[in-house]
């Protein structure tokens, strides 16, 4: 009987369904390290806001300020008018 | 706050963070921030408090509003357009995010450097903290 041929595209989709075992590891380390790089990132930053004073921390700019500007103590006041 | 401002004066700045807690709060605090750009911004500030029975429990207090707003030389009509225009809503969505990153979760919530106080407390339990940090960060500087 003779053989049926294979279907167009179907040697191509076969050889993608099973990665080779060298393009698997690859795919696997760069996932680490892309995951490694999200985290060190994560981590830097939450480091540099925790060492940083309050006060320094967000945009003090385009708000509604009285007082000395550069002031030893700043009160950042939260609230609603209700 | 503005006589312990007062008292501690050139020691302490004081910045306002709007966290607004519901849609009526919203509005009013678009139309202080609009009244801002007319310069009124304080002014509409402490008319929003002193007059604060007036619209607090209306679900839309926008007209009210703009009837005060006459009252301490802000344009009603370029207050409203402001208002309608929404452009305030990315600062006060952007200061909301903000506080809740300091785990703000009531109003008011006072950070005094890191030192925070939640609700309406004593004068005195501000004044009490301003000299704690001022000590300590006029001991840092030595």
């Amino acid at each position: 009987m003779a053989r049926k041929p294979m279907p167009r595209g179907a040697k191509s989709r076969r050889s993608n369904a099973n990665p080779s075992p060298k393009r698997r590891q690859k795919l696997v380390l760069g996932g680490v390290i892309l995951l490694l790089v999200l985290v060190a990132g994560v981590a830097i930053r939450s480091w540099q806001q925790r060492n940083l004073p309050l006060r320094l921390q967000g945009a003090l700019d385009n708000h509604y300020s009285k007082g000395a500007p550069g002031a030893l103590v700043v009160m950042k006041e939260f609230s609603d008018y209700t | 706050m503005e006589r312990v401002l007062a008292r501690f004066e050139g020691d302490v700045q004081l910045v306002l963070y709007p966290f607004t807690l519901n849609a009526t709060s919203e509005v009013a605090t678009q139309a202080a921030l609009c009244a801002g750009e007319q310069g009124k911004f304080w002014e509409f500030h402490r008319m929003l408090y002193a007059r604060q029975e007036q619209w607090r429990r209306l679900p839309n207090p926008r007209q009210r509003l703009q009837e005060f707003a006459g009252d301490i030389g802000v344009d009603a009509v370029t207050l409203a357009g402001c208002v309608k225009s929404g452009r305030m809503e990315k600062l006060i969505d952007t200061d909301k995010a903000y506080g809740r990153s300091l785990g703000v979760r009531s109003t008011p919530t006072t950070f005094i450097n890191d030192k925070r106080i939640v609700g309406a407390q004593p004068e005195g339990d501000f004044v009490r903290t301003i000299r704690q940090e001022l000590d300590r960060a006029r001991r840092e500087a030595r």
